[in-house]
This record gives structure tokens, sequence and C-alpha cells, in this order.
């Protein structure tokens, strides 16, 4: 029986080509997207799942009233949660040190990106398997590092037989020797943990570490939990923890917490490190529901073409009904033809999606692979078959309901339930494209926005550059000096921070600040501060709103004046007039001199925030600064060579890094575009698919008005005139879906 | 074989109601050849639908092999089809996207019969009626009459008591259209009972047994013994 279901389906789908390639051409696009979309799912939520006891590991963050909840802790934490905690067994710090030069020579130094101080327990938490090296000795020893493989080759050009070899690291104006201690496998991608090296925990800085603060918030820490019912317990325990190393007046909550949160959950987190479309559930779901958008669109063309064509199969539903065949064996039949369509659909959709998927990485910004895992595509086969039961299953109630008496005697008349059901279901599927094209107007106009707005300065040939050193920014004066001897440089200014890379935040009491101050809340006022000279507002073209900028004649403007932006006038409760001439106490006391415009100092998705401006340097400091350079428009590239020489005259080995102002803001868009590119990538698809439901239900419809049409053309019907009847049925349906996506969109 | 008493078809549209059949009292006994004959809409096809469990009449009784049956659902119907009754139509109604051994071989399938035994019935059934040499052929590429045996070969494959044909010389010319009367009279000789809806006297000519109609009613009966008014 079997075999002649699929003899019929397979020749059925041979004498109507072009419904069987609509159907199955729109399924596999559909399919495509879905496919590629779980895979990028699937990887989402697989992060961390890779370690043997990641259902154990918790990483503890501090939650205190003025920064909410963050990732730093005490140092002290990890050992004070092994000890007084029940449900932890074991607990690891690990710290970020960011890039380091690392060199086998002590010249030439390569850049590593991504350096992590760890201790000894690491391996024994994460399961990240050391190649080389003895994981319990390994972190063991201060000085001891710890390379991938291909950091290994980076810095020794080869990754065997380094143990015991030594390392040169540079660190501002010394350089330290560290000693290989293992080679470790790359973390995966699917790992909120990645590393380039690892050091010993013990060779970070003894300031650094400050071991007995419980004020201080530096470390990750991770936990592991005695077993995976130890988790309830957690929130209590760390309540306890908290009273016994924070002193809380009597009656008061105490100004700062623990929490804990599944090493499995931390990747999909509020404290992940999102970048692009990773570690964020909101763009799961996004997804997600674009996915299931484009395969509804496809399954409505498969309802729609397979109730359309009722009356070419009904007559094959009376012959077997006449002999003998029960109304479930054909609505089996009618299933198993659907499901045959979508399980063609899938395997096409899969060809489709495997040669898509180098795209998807690019526009997504994931590294994705095409997973052989047998369950992954068995899930998937199963999810199809499920397509196609859905697809099919009305279709197959619809035909499998004909009385054969009627049917046999081409007495059929073809259901007003049917055509309605079409009707509404291109109604639908248009205002689901509808909505996507105008979700993708939407999307392209707030990045419009973003690339018109007014940043408040103007970045235009503005290159910057971290300094080397803090020799450099030391005799910061004479590196500018020299610069401006070039012509192909304009303007030079050194600043400690500049707009998009502001990255002290400073908490004052309103009280603390000015006496004048009139502000109700006694809440802290965070500011950005930054030391600036008398170039930074004229290069960056940021204009005066009160007062005046830092002027050299001035000496009082050396170490006694601060220029603030509208936001922190704002923010005192003055006027940008008021403000001038105020004394005011930030760390060190002065008087503002003047107010700035606004301008952005991170990226325009954040919020402005208020900015302090002044010329010297407070003692508490420690920075080596930015370097910003107009260049001349028709003499970058020499510009940037001279740049680089300059610089090599205080880190002869350091590499050279720069970034053009302007850029770098579009650069923290470039997931907004990337989500542009992409919801009119689907958008696009989802038209197609929905046009060809279209036009295989119009192609049908002209076929079957042959003869209207021929009576018509008789009669004295121009072309034109036949194409308006024909048209007039779809576009009202068409133009319906319009109207009703507008309000939902 | 077939026994109806006060048999009644009103069909409901638009609420309009149209009284096809209006108490049909016939017997038809296994063996016979009976042909029905009326003019157009005087409910010879529904009659037939009826004695062929396609339908149901909406009152009076039918019994057919001794089962009463104007009150089965449709699966029962079904059931009692299957193997029991054979059809053969005006318009041959072979299903396009099978060959002429899969149409065959479809009520063995619906039966449940083993593949070897299928095989072996139904290519009988073709050879019985000289089309074995097309049995891989599909409808389209058959002419009328072809297609009409094998849809009598359908029809008997199953070793059914009971053939009921719709017009079935209606689409063939007159030489194909003997053919298939010689075709069914043979069965009727072997023993198959036949009922026929038929406008041509020449084809009602075959039967033993016929059955006027008009409006629903029975206005005259022949059988080859007398009359029946």
């Amino acid at each position: 029986m079997l075999k002649n279901y699929i003899k019929t389906t397979l020749r059925n789908f041979k004498r109507h080509k072009s419904y069987t390639a609509i159907n199955i051409f729109g399924f596999a696009l559909g399919m495509a997207c879905c496919i590629l979309i779980s895979l990028y799912v699937n990887e989402e939520l697989s992060f961390d799942t890779f370690h043997e006891m990641s259902d154990r590991i918790v990483v503890v963050g501090t939650e205190g009233d003025m920064w909410g909840k963050m990732r730093a802790t005490p140092y002290p934490l990890a050992d004070a949660m092994v000890e007084e905690m029940p449900a932890i067994e074991k607990a690891t710090r690990v710290s970020i040190t960011g890039d380091l030069l690392l060199s086998d020579t002590e010249q030439n130094f390569v850049k590593i990106d991504n350096a992590k101080y760890v201790e000894p327990d690491f391996f024994e938490l994460f399961s990240f398997d050391l190649l080389q090296g003895h994981p319990q000795e390994a972190l063991k020893t201060p000085n001891n590092i710890i390379l991938t493989p291909s950091a290994a080759k980076n810095i020794f050009g080869r990754s065997d037989d380094l143990i015991g070899q030594r390392i040169y690291w540079q660190r501002s104006d010394t350089v330290k020797v560290l000693q290989v201690a293992g080679i470790v496998e790359e973390a995966p991608a699917n790992s909120t943990m990645q590393y380039d090296v690892l050091l010993s925990y013990k060779t970070r800085p003894a300031a650094a570490r400050d071991i007995s603060s419980w004020r201080g918030f530096s470390p990750h820490t991770y936990g592991l939990l005695t077993s995976t019912e130890a988790a309830n317990s957690l929130s209590d325990q760390f309540d306890e923890l908290v009273k016994a190393h924070y002193e809380v007046s009597e009656g008061k909550e105490p100004d700062q917490s623990f929490f804990s949160l599944p090493l499995e959950e931390l990747h999909l987190s509020e404290l992940s490190n999102n970048s692009g479309f990773t570690g964020n559930r909101a763009y799961l779901y996004l997804f997600g529901s674009v996915a299931l958008f484009i395969l509804g669109i496809a399954c409505v063309n498969y309802v729609n073409l397979a109730t359309a064509r009722t009356s070419i199969r009904v007559k094959e539903v009376g012959v077997r009904k006449t002999l003998g065949a029960f109304r479930t064996q054909l609505i089996s039949q009618f299933l198993g033809e659907s499901v045959l369509i979508s399980i063609s659909s899938y395997v096409i959709g899969g060809i489709i999606s495997i040669l898509a998927l180098p795209y998807f990485n690019q526009l997504f910004g994931t590294e994705l692979h095409w997973q052989t895992d047998i369950s992954f595509l068995l899930w998937l086969l199963l999810v199809a078959s499920i397509i196609g039961v859905l697809a099919g299953f009305y279709p197959a109630l619809y035909l499998s309901r004909f009385a054969p008496a009627s049917v046999l005697r081409n007495k059929f008349k073809k259901g007003s339930s049917a055509s309605w059901l079409r009707k509404t279901l291109v109604v639908i599927q248009f205002t689901l494209a509808v909505i996507l094209i105008i979700s993708a107007l939407v999307v392209y106009q707030q990045l419009r926005y973003t690339q018109e707005k007014d940043l408040g300065f103007d970045g235009e040939q503005v290159v910057s550059v971290r300094l080397p050193n803090s020799t450099a920014w030391d005799t910061r004066e004479n590196l500018k000096d020299r610069l401006r001897g070039y012509s192909s440089i304009q303007e030079v200014s050194i600043v400690s921070s500049m707009p998009g890379g502001f990255n002290l935040r400073l908490g004052y009491k309103p009280e603390t600040i000015s006496s004048q101050v009139k502000t109700d809340s006694n809440e802290p006022i965070i500011f950005a501060p930054t030391v600036v000279d008398y170039e930074f507002l004229k290069m960056l073209d940021i204009d005066m709103v009160a007062g005046r900028y830092f002027s050299k004649d001035l000496s009082a403007d050396r170490n006694q004046a601060y220029v603030i932006n509208e936001k922190a006038a704002t923010a005192l409760g003055w006027m940008p007039d008021d403000a001038i001439g105020k004394n005011v106490n930030f760390r060190e006391e002065g008087k503002i001199i003047g107010v700035v415009e606004n301008f952005h100092i991170t990226s325009l998705k954040e919020e402005i925030e208020p900015v302090t401006l002044q010329l010297f340097e407070p003692t508490s400091w420690s920075t080596v600064g930015n370097l910003l350079v107009q260049l001349s428009p028709d003499k970058i590239t020499n510009g940037l060579e001279i740049i680089e020489s300059e610089l090599k005259e205080y880190a002869p080995s350091q590499p050279f890094d720069y970034e053009f102002l302007d850029k770098k803001f579009k650069a923290m868009y470039k997931t907004e575009f990337r989500l542009g590119r992409i919801v009119v990538l689907f958008t696009i698809i989802a038209i197609i698919i929905a046009c060809l439901g279209l036009y295989g239900l119009s192609a049908f419809a002209a076929e079957r008005r042959t003869q209207e049409i021929g009576i018509r053309k008789v009669l004295g019907a121009r072309i034109g005139s036949i194409v308006a009847l024909l048209s007039k049925d779809f576009l009202k349906l068409v133009l319906l879906g319009f109207i009703l996506a507008v309000p939902v969109a | 074989m077939i026994k109806t008493n006060n048999l009644k078809k009103v069909y409901t549209t638009d609420e309009v109601e149209t009284t096809a059949l209006n108490g049909i009292d016939l017997e038809i006994s296994e063996g016979e050849f009976c042909a029905i004959m009326g003019p157009s809409g005087c409910g010879k096809s529904t009659l037939l639908n009826i004695l062929g469990l396609l339908d149901n009449p909406t009152e009076g009784t039918y019994q057919f092999l001794d089962y009463e049956v104007s009150d089965k659902s449709e699966r029962e119907r079904a059931r009692l089809r299957k193997g029991n009754i054979g059809f053969v139509f005006q318009s041959f109604n072979l299903i396009d996207e099978l060959t002429v051994f899969e149409n065959v071989e479809l009520p063995l399938l619906y039966l449940g019969m083993p593949e070897d035994e299928r095989k072996e019935k139904a290519e009988a059934a073709i050879d019985r009626m000289n089309m074995i040499h097309r049995r891989n052929h599909f409808p389209q590429q058959l002419s009328g009459g072809q297609q009409q045996r094998v849809a009598i070969s359908r029809a008997v494959v199953a070793n059914a008591k009971l053939i009921l044909a719709d017009e079935p010389t209606g689409n063939l010319d007159s030489d194909h259209g003997d053919e298939v009367m010689k075709l069914l009279a043979e069965l009727n000789d072997q023993g198959t009972t036949i009922v026929m809806v038929t406008h041509s006297p020449h084809d009602a000519g075959y039967a033993e047994h016929t059955i006027n109609l008009f409006d629903g009613q029975i206005v005259q009966e022949e059988v080859e013994d007398g009359f029946h008014v």
C-alpha cells in the first residue's frame, strides 16, 4: 500500500511539475532559514555545556546599590566560599588582564589579545585539556604561562617542545620574564571563557591582588557546588557570608551582596560580554520567530495550492473510496504526500543551508559549523515531518471528505469553505510579509538616524592612537610639538579619554561637589572625567555653550579649572550660565570656567553622560592617554607613517594600532547594520515565498478559467481587461493584507 | 441478492427538496443481468449509487446479500463493498498516475491481499480482457475502449459477485461499445450479477431484466418471461 501511495505521489509530482516546484522550493527556502537559525540557536544554548561538571559550576558576582550587578568580586571571596558555605566544594579566581606584548627574544613583541590570570584549581573546574604540562603544577608558581597552540605559534613559530622556555613580557617600561608551563587546547567557540594565554595567578602584581580587601572588586569568582541541588541554598549562605564580612548597621540592608548563576546560563545572561548576535536572548527570540514566520508562509502556500487543486484530486478520492478505501487511509495517503514534500524540502533546504553557511556566518558574525551530529539532524528531520503533517492536515481532511457518488459523476462542486480559507490564508501571508517589510524599513530608518545624528563633535580625519607607555604621556607636550612640525598633520591633541573611549567613571554625592548644588536628590552623580589639553575642543569642533575654554594665558586654568558639559550642569541643577564661576570639588578643588555642548562619549545607544574636562592630572590617576591627530585629507597615509615612526621612538617593538574616530563610532553599530541586512534578507525571502504561492494560485485560477477567458475574448474583451479581471481578486487580498499589517507593524 | 422496499432518496440543497427516488421496490437475483433505463434525471444513477453502497437511502430498506444495509455507516459500507461489488463507469475513472496493472491491483490492495497473490490475480484479470500487453501503460496512453476494458478488469479482479455499470458504453463508439457489452455478457454467463444503467435500448437488449424509471419511480419492469407494470 505504501509503495502504491509513494508511486502515486511521485507521479503526481511529475505530472504537475510547476506546482511541485513551487511547493518544494518555497518549503526548502523556509527550511534553509530554519536550519541555519537552528544551528545558531543550538550554538547559543550549548554555551559552556561541554565542561564535565558544567551543571555544578556557578558564576558568582557582586551586586551593589551604586553599580548594580557586576562580575568583579573581592579577592577573599573564593576562599571564604569554600570555608564558610557548605554548598561550595571548590572555588577559583580568574582575572582578566587584556592584551599582552610577548616575545621569545626580548625584541619583536607580538600582541596577544586575551590573557587571564588563573589559579591551580582552574583545570579541576573547567574541562579544558592541557595538551602539554602538568595540570596541578603548571599554575602553582609565579611567572608561569600556559599558551594555546595558536599563541605559541605566534610567539615561537611552533607549539611543541616549549615547556620551560622563556617568554619576555613587555609591561609599559619594564620587561618581565615568564616561563612556559603548558600548552592548553584552544577554548571552544561555545565557551564564555576565552583565552589565548593563561598566567599563574601569583604572577599578578601583589597590589592588584589586594588579598585581604573585601572592598576592592576585581577577580571573577567561580564556584563548584557539592551537588546540583546545593544551588537552592546558595542565596541564604551568601547572606550569611555578607553578614560575617561586612559591617551592617542595625536595621539597614547591606549595601552589597553576592549572587550566583549557573555557568550554563551565563552566556545568555545580562552579565555576558554580548557582542553581535551572541549572548543575547532577545536575538534568539527575534531570529527564532522570523524563522517561524517564514516557515509559516511556506506552509500557507502548501495548504492553498493543495486545496485549490482539489478538482484535480477528487476523482482519485472517488475511485479509491469506491474500491473500498476508508477515509483514514486517504487521510494518511495525503498526509504522507505533504510529509514527502516537506522531507524533500528538508534535504534541499539542508543543501542550501550548507552552501549559505559561510555567508550566514559573515552576516551574523558567528562561527557556526554544519552539524554532523546525527541527533541534531534527526531532530530537524522530525521537525520537517511535523511541519509536513501540520501543512498537510487540512488539505488531507478536506480532500478525503468527498463522497464518491458525487465526484465520480462529475457533480463535484468545490466547497466555498476552502476558498474562504485560501483567501484568509493569502491575507495572513501578506500581512506577515508586510509586517516584515515595515520592520525592515523601521530598522533602516533607525540606522540612518545613527548615521546622520550629530555626535556633538567632528571626528572626520581624526585618528586616535593609544600612547605606548607612560613616558610618552609624561612628555606629551614634546611629542605634540614634534608632530605639529609635519605638513600632513593639521592638529594634535593628547587626552586621557576620548569620545568612544571614556573608560573611567567617578561618582560623587552632590553635597561633596559644591554647597550651591541645586538638586534635591542625595544620590551620587556619576561623572566621566578626562584630562584634556588646549587643542582638544578645537580639534573635535565642540562648541562652548557658556563661559570659556582653557586658556594658555591664565595659569589658574592649569590646575584649578574645570570645563563641564551641559549634561553635567543639568545634573547639578544649574543652567549653563549659572554654572560659570562656581567652586567645585571633583576630588580636587577648582572653579567651573566653561560649559560645552553635549557630545557622545560612548555609543549613540547610550544616553549622554555628565563629563568633566580638566588640564591637570590628579595624583591618584595612572593613565597613558590617547593621541588624537587630525590629518590633512590628501596626506593621510603619510600622516599615519609619521605617527608610527614617532611612537616607535618610545617603544620600538610595539605594534602600531590606530583607529579613525568617526569609523570607531560607526563600528559600534556593526551589529545594528548587520541586523538591518539580516532583516532585509529575511524579508526578501519571505516575499519570494509568498509571491511563489500567489503565482501558483493565480496560474491555477487562470488555467481553470480558460473557458471563461475564451468566451470573453469572443465577445470582444481586450487583453488588458482580462488581466485586470484575473488580477483583481488577488490584488484585493494583498491590499487587505497590507491594510491589516500597517497598524500591527 | 438485492431486495429493496419502498426506497426513497431526497436531496436537500439550498432549502429546496428534490425527490430523486420515490418508493422503489426491487428484487434482483444472483446471476441476473439487469438494465435500468429511463430519461435523464429520472433517478437511475441515484439508484445505482444506493445499490452500490456509495450512498444511503433517505427512507426504506435495502437488503444486500440478505444483510440490511440501508442504515450502515460509510466505513461499514466500504467494508461490504470491498470484494463484493465492482464498478464500471461511463468515464472509466481510472487513476491517471497509476499504470494498467496498478489500477487493476488497487481493489486487492484495499483487501489487504499479499503481493504475490495480488500480482497473480491482477494479471489474470488483465489477461482476461486481452490487455496484458498494455499492463505497464498509463490510462492516457490507451483508447477509450481499452480504458473501459481495464475498468472491467478492475471490477472483476476481486471476484465481485455484483458488477454495477453506469452507462458503460456512453463514451465509446459502437464497435468498442459492443465489445464491452459482450464482455459484460460473458461475465454474466460465468455467474456474475450485473446491474447496468443505460440509455441505449441496444445495450439493454443484453439484459434479461429491464427496469424503466421515471421521476424516481419504476414505471415498467420486464423480465424475460413476462412483464410487470
